[in-house]
């Protein structure tokens, strides 16, 4: 398997707190990856950092082994990295399916100011059947002209999601998926995500607190503590690493468990 | 020679010092108002203006004491006033984004002004000259370092500008009341939760940073020789450089930035005009720079100091908490609805066209003209506040270019005037490109700030050149403007030609405007708009929609300024295209509606229309039994009270930021809106009924 | 708000005219400041006359047959119905006036001064039984706000219910609109530009040059033994820059003849002044400025006499004001101005013994409204008006009266308050290069001083005068107009 993105010695330092250090992540083409880690590890700082969003003190990211740290947000999306947000952000004023030819329209690059001026910039046919069939693909298609404040969370990320696959992406950075929603919502996003990745074949790297999301979802894993990687392989050993039940659990000794209320 | 270098230096610095405190108490002013309740308040000059002309009132009219005047002015007065916007308009506003609560200050900055002048009567005249609050304070001076002198109200404007910043640096580091003030203005939700009432605190941060304005106006008036509002926001203005130094937060940085702006101006005066006698090549700086170096300042900071780069409009943690805003009313519009009011419209305007072309006299033809003219400009508003969410403050310098390149070219080459005006437009055009590339990382606010150092560099140097609005024709004959001849059509022979015109070229920039919205560039004008993020996450680049969005907007405005001096012909800059005349159509279109054709269209005709149609109570004399003789005694209404309303309605703003327009929409026809609906329902249930019965 | 603020240009472009007819008070078209110019009579024929209008060859020249006199050879009198001209019925003659009341950025007297002077010159001719046996009266007063000069305009336009239109105030949009639907509109001459070439519209000095430079400042300087100018004008205002650059040139045109130089030129200084003048006053007393030629308002003219004092000069330095001919303004300063220069448009008023100004304080004295320089101009553009409707006879219209006064009114001078205007070639601007097709016969100026916060005379006779063609230096003589 050939690796898409390879991000390497990463490094971060905001006003003399050390946010990363020296943290190397790679993906392979259509895996699923994890990242995770206790609150403040360092997790979101990461993900601006492959996205642009921040500029790493140190390391380089290489995506299709193309050196992109130089490259600002846009490009990089343009590149084929797409992703979701741990706070919801969506487009308002917009309905589902206008959402998603936003990024059609972005994406197969068809528009013009010049097409605009003569009514040609309106959503054309086959940009709103694709739309629809992601939609489809979602389990959306009813929602396609719901106003999006209308959503549910759950709903929203979804459209996030395709939003993002409008885009044709081959890396899918999920911030947080879980975030807000509940255990039924959660598995139902996982499963959603599962079988869009097995038609479309692109990677994910999911940055998650949800334990039980990542250990069903994921195959690989990397685990942020204070910046710094403290565990990475497959998901299901890297769980059972001493070092990541530390961080996440603290030095609670099984036999303490009773003495809980 | 450097002993002299360094007495002049010196000397600079002391002469810079009494306006370097006028900028300081005014920046002190503007961080103070920011701080505690969120709003960059562009109506402190207004504030301060009032109560410095309360006391002048008092002091000269009714020869009141100095003390008791300024118990008047500065600690009833002020801080009534504040309490009585915060309770009215910014409660209301806390959550709203930093530029409603711009426009809204804008709006305030006009009106409080005018109301003040109305209810006290307050007239300014020339050469009575306000005093300030020490006796004999612009007599006697004192030079304690035998260079220069200070006088006694200078020395007052430092000692109360240093004290304040220390007391409301300590107040708001040390005292609970300080940190709940912050507190609100980061999240008022927050501080609620935390068991403050954020409306108390909101009501106390605004009857300190409006005593302050107050006090800062009662310090300032001595050095004007006539008090009039415009002056204070001329300063104001100017300070907006101070409190950029502060970054908006910090009050020693603001006291310090005001302080260095003076110093700055006063060096430069100093020895930019000897260092230009010996090195000829800086002659054109000193002599561009002289007039418009605070402005040149304020664009400088604004794009290059990196601090500003980093927003300020930090987000309410707990802003998800409110409902979004609604979607246009069309959007949700029965088709039943939409055919009726479509209709509605067409009848309405055959009425007005037919009225305008047969009954109108000249003088209605000519308004009618230009509040089309103008609506074709406000849709350059659209474009940039509507549609990619930016506040462009300098749209009067854009419809300048216009004008004046219909002016040089017709003058120069005898070019034809549509066609000059279409030249013009393209470099409205380039100049918005040109202007957007340093604005593009600051958003907000400051971008807004921004354009209208822009705006004022281009009032104070370049109008005047030979190339612009100067040279030996202007000197001698003024910036006159042919009207068009396009053929056998003379639109110069005939002023209803020219309204036909006008509207023709309204209907097409609107339709271009539509198209635009629909199309791809509004889309992703609007994604950016949602969210800048997830649109550059989905692959848009900010940067090249906003330079489209600011190229098109000032194309726009050029082609509407050049349509304007046609239509008066002549370029009238000093009557149509001032920074000021451009805040004031901001104000107006965002109030009714920054995101419709209909808001611009409105917005043209309220700009126009207001005084001579309501103001002088024309349209009473359009019932059956009125006319000019018989109207009520208390028409015409005093022009000023213009302003009030135009501030009334840059507040209504306030609780319907989708804009009036829209509100009015949406109010009007929601019931009969749910009505059509609801009948859908009933009859697509009875069809289903009828289905289901007859399986 | 608009208002208000674009009174920042347009007051610039006002004070520039203003400055600008100032620094030229030679030539007829003083580009100096409304408030007064007094440039060059053009004098007729003999310089020793004393009074030029007596040899006056002109025929039907209303100065030589003074309608006011009861010359029977002037008709005032005849009563002829007209039908079809606005403003006149049998009984009236109603004009417009519209001038600046509400919004004025300078806080000074237009509108209702002005109207003073008109009311006062009509009273004058009412009581001496009307014009053609009609009343003259104000019809409509607009109030155009700063920024409605063009839509009041045309209101005026619209309502063809008025013979001429008055007009003072800081805009001028809207002249074109007037002159081109042929209505006569009689002006406070301080936008030249709006008046160059519009043969209807009579702004009350003639069309002043805005850049032809003139006699007036480097004659003060030698009045004062002063050497050394400066010369200052408003950055953003064209018209405030190049009379700040015309003024120097004027100085330094004479400098052999009178020993006079020009230290710098400060061309760009901003309007109001809010940074004050403290760095460029410093500069004044090490170059050893004796004498401040300026094109500034009257409110610039304060900040700057009021930093003199501060640095301890006031007594050295003589300021020389475009625009200040303002009684009230003056005597609040008190002491301020003592000794410094100030340019007037017509006789000034300090003159109590020449006839004309006597007359004018007898019946403005009678009326209620205020007064001002306004006032002296809504009297003359009045009195210009009443001549011209006078020598267009009793079958008069607005077309009648323009022709008459452009073609006859060659040598004409408000019966001795201004030097001879000559209106058959003063509606349009002389050059630099060509004083004399568009100019004044002569290039004359008056003056008066400050003095413990009133104006006093100079010279014993109000108007000094040059020869026009001629630029090389010699000493004016002293005239007194009728």
């Amino acid at each position: 398997m050939t690796a898409i993105l390879e991000s390497s010695r990463i490094a971060k330092s905001f006003s003399g707190i050390q946010a990363l250090t020296d943290v190397s992540i790679d993906v392979m083409e259509g895996e699923r990856v994890g990242l995770i880690g206790p609150n403040g590890a360092g997790k979101t700082t990461f993900f601006n950092c492959l996205l642009g969003v921040l500029t790493p003190d140190t390391g380089t990211v290489r995506f299709h082994d193309r050196d992109i740290s130089e490259l600002p947000v846009h490009k990089r999306a343009q590149a084929g990295i797409g992703r979701t947000f741990q706070r919801i952000e969506l487009f308002s004023d917009t309905t589902v399916r206008e959402h998603l030819l936003i990024a059609e329209r972005v994406h197969n690059e068809r528009g013009s100011f010049w097409k605009d001026l003569i009514g040609r910039g309106r959503p054309q046919a086959d940009e709103i059947d694709r739309c629809d069939a992601v939609l489809e693909l979602l389990g959306l298609a009813e929602l396609g002209d719901e106003p999006v404040e209308a959503l549910s969370l759950g709903q929203g990320r979804l459209v996030e999601v395709g939003r993002a696959l409008m885009t044709e992406p081959s890396l899918l950075l999920l911030d947080e998926p879980s975030s807000g929603l509940d255990r039924e919502e959660t598995a139902a996003l996982a499963t959603t995500l599962r079988e869009i990745q097995a038609e479309k074949g692109f990677a994910i790297l999911l940055v998650e607190h949800d334990v039980d999301l990542v250990a069903d979802f994921t195959e690989r894993l990397y685990v942020l503590d204070f910046g710094s990687l403290i565990a990475e392989g497959p998901t299901a050993e890297t769980l059972q690493h001493p070092a990541v039940r530390t961080a996440y659990l603290g030095t609670l000794e099984v036999g303490d468990q009773e003495a809980m209320p | 020679m450097l002993a002299s270098f360094g007495e002049d230096f010196f000397r600079a610095l002391l002469q810079g010092t009494p306006p370097g405190t006028v900028y300081a108490l005014i920046g002190l002013g503007f961080v103070l108002t920011y701080k505690t309740s969120g709003v960059f308040n562009l109506a402190f000059g207004a504030q301060a203006y009032i109560s410095a002309a309360m006391f002048f009132k008092a002091r000269q009219d009714w020869e009141w004491g100095i003390v008791p005047a300024l118990i008047l002015s500065v600690f009833v007065l002020a801080p009534l006033i504040g309490l009585t916007l915060e309770r009215l308009i910014f409660r209301n506003l806390r959550t709203a984004s930093a530029v409603s609560k711009l426009v809204i200050a804008i709006g305030l900055s006009v009106a409080l002004p005018a109301l003040f002048e109305l209810l006290a009567n307050y007239k300014p005249v020339a050469g009575r000259p306000p005093t300030g609050i020490v006796p004999d304070g612009g007599s006697v001076f004192y030079d304690p370092f035998g260079i220069y002198p200070f006088s006694r109200d200078e020395l007052a404007q430092i000692i109360v500008a240093v004290a304040a910043m220390l007391l409301l640096g300590a107040l708001f580091r040390l005292t609970a009341a300080g940190l709940a003030m912050r507190g609100v203005v980061e999240s008022p939700r927050m501080t609620e939760l935390a068991g403050i009432p954020a409306d108390r605190i909101s009501a106390l941060a605004w009857a300190i940073s409006s005593m302050f304005a107050g006090m800062a106006g009662v310090l300032i008036a001595p050095r004007l020789n006539t008090l009039i509002s415009t002056d204070f926001l001329t300063l104001v203005i100017i300070a907006m450089a101070a409190a950029a130094v502060g970054r908006l937060v910090s009050l020693p940085r603001a006291l310090v930035g005001g302080m260095a702006l003076g110093w700055f101006i006063a060096l430069f005066n100093t020895f930019l005009p000897r260092w230009s006698d010996d090195y000829t090549w800086l002659k054109p700086f000193q002599e561009n720079l002289t007039p418009s170096l605070p402005f040149v300042v304020l664009f400088g900071i604004l794009v290059f100091w990196p601090a500003i780069r980093r927003s300020i409009d930090a987000a309410d943690p707990l802003a998800g908490v409110d409902p979004p805003p609604p979607a246009l009313a069309s959007a949700t519009r029965h088709p039943l609805l939409t055919l009726q009011t479509r209709a509605f419209g067409v009848v309405f305007f055959s009425f007005i066209g037919w009225v305008a072309f047969t009954q109108a006299d000249v003088r209605w033809v000519s308004l009618l003209t230009q509040a089309v003219i103008l609506a074709t400009i406000y849709l350059s508003i659209t474009v940039i506040t509507g549609f990619a969410g930016q506040i462009s403050l300098c749209q009067g310098a854009f419809a300048a270019i216009g004008g004046f390149t219909v002016f040089q070219m017709a003058d120069r080459y005898e070019m034809s005037v549509l066609l000059a005006a279409l030249i013009g437009a393209l470099i409205a055009a380039l100049v918005g490109a040109l202007l957007s590339l340093p604005v593009l990382r600051i958003g907000g606010v400051w971008l807004a700030i921004a354009t209208l150092a822009f705006a004022f560099f281009f009032d104070a140097v370049m109008v005047k050149f030979s190339w612009v609005g100067g040279g030996s024709t202007a000197l001698l004959t003024g910036t006159r403007v042919p009207r068009p001849v396009l053929g056998p059509l003379d639109f110069g022979a005939s002023d209803r030609s020219f309204l036909a015109l006008a509207i023709v070229v309204f209907v097409i920039v609107a339709v271009g405007v539509i198209q635009l919205r629909e199309g791809t560039i509004g889309r992703t004008l609007r994604a950016l708009r949602g969210s800048e993020v997830a649109a550059e996450s989905i692959g848009i680049s900010p940067a090249r929609a906003r330079i489209i969005a600011f190229a098109v907007s000032a194309f726009i405005a050029g082609l509407g300024g050049a349509m304007l001096a046609m239509q008066q012909k002549d370029v009238n800059y000093g009557q149509n295209f001032t920074p000021f005349a451009a805040m004031f159509w901001l104000v107006l279109v965002v109030s009714l509606s920054a995101r419709t054709v209909e808001g611009a269209a409105q917005a043209g005709a309220a700009f126009v229309l207001f005084a001579p149609v309501i103001l002088d109570g024309t349209f009473l004399t359009w019932l059956p039994f009125i006319t000019e003789d018989n109207l009520p005694g208390f028409f015409p209404i005093p022009g000023k009270w213009r302003f009030v309303l135009f501030g009334l309605t840059a507040i209504q703003f306030a609780r319907h930021p989708e804009g009036m327009v829209e509100f009015g929409k949406r109010r009007a026809t929601r019931k009969r809106n749910e009505r059509y609906y609801a009948r859908d329902a009933e009859r697509a249930a009875q069809a289903a009924a009828e289905a289901g019965m007859a399986t | 708000m608009h208002r208000r603020l674009q009174g920042l240009s347009a007051a610039l472009l006002v004070l520039a005219l203003f400055a600008a007819s100032c620094g030229n008070s030679g030539d007829e078209t003083s580009t100096d400041d409304t408030t007064t110019t007094t440039t060059a009579a053009p004098d007729e024929g003999d310089p020793d006359e004393a009074d030029p209008d007596e040899g006056d060859p002109d025929e039907g020249d209303p100065d030589e047959a003074d309608p006011d006199e009861g010359d029977p050879a002037v008709d005032r009198d005849t009563f002829v119905p007209l039908e079809g001209v606005p403003g006149v019925t049998d009984d009236e003659i109603a004009v417009a006036v519209l001038g600046l009341r509400e919004g004025n950025p300078l806080g000074t007297c237009i509108l209702d001064c002005y109207l003073t002077g008109i009311e006062a010159y009509f009273a004058y001719q009412n009581s001496l039984g009307g014009v053609f046996g009609r009343e003259l009266v104000v019809g409509d007063v607009f109030d155009d706000e700063l920024v409605q000069h063009g839509t009041k305009a045309l209101e005026i336009i619209a309502d063809e219910d008025t013979l001429v239109t008055f007009s003072a105030s800081l805009t001028s949009t809207g002249f074109g609109d007037l002159d081109a639907a042929g209505i006569p509109t009689y002006n406070w001459g301080i936008q030249a530009p709006q008046n160059n070439g519009r043969f209807n519209t009579f702004p009350h000095i003639g069309v002043l040059c805005a850049d032809c430079p003139g006699r007036a400042v480097p004659y003060q300087m030698s009045l004062k033994g002063a050497t050394t100018a400066v010369s200052l004008g408003y950055g953003v205002s064209p018209e405030s820059k190049t009379c700040a650059q015309t003024n120097a040139t004027a100085i330094e045109f004479y400098s052999d003849d009178l020993g006079i130089e020009v230290a710098k030129v400060y061309d760009e200084l901003e309007f109001g002044l809010n940074n004050g003048i403290a760095p460029q006053v410093s500069e004044w007393i090490e170059l050893g400025v004796d004498f401040v030629a300026s094109c500034l308002d009257l409110n610039g003219m304060k900040t700057i006499a009021e930093e003199l004092v501060r640095q301890g000069v006031r007594d050295q330095i003589t300021l020389q004001h475009p625009n200040t001919y303002d009684v009230d303004f003056v005597a609040e300063a008190g002491d301020l101005f003592d000794g410094d220069f100030v340019a007037a448009q017509f006789t000034p008023f300090e003159y109590t013994d020449h006839p004309a100004i006597q007359l004018y304080n007898e019946w403005v004295s009678q009326q209620d409204g205020p007064t001002a320089e306004q006032t002296m101009i809504g009297w003359m553009n009045a009195m210009l008006f009443v001549d011209g409707l006078i020598a267009a006879g009793p079958e008069f219209d607005r077309n009648s009266i323009v022709e008459v006064t452009n073609t006859e009114f060659t040598a004409y001078t408000y019966r001795g308050l201004t030097f001879p205007i000559d209106w058959s070639r003063q509606h349009e601007s002389a050059s630099a290069d060509d004083r004399v097709t568009h100019g004044a016969v002569e290039e004359c100026t008056t003056l008066v001083q400050m003095q413990g916060g009133t104006f006093v005379t100079v010279t014993d006779e109000p108007w000094l005068c040059w020869p026009q063609e001629d630029r090389s230096w010699v000493d004016p003589v002293e005239k007194t107009f009728s």
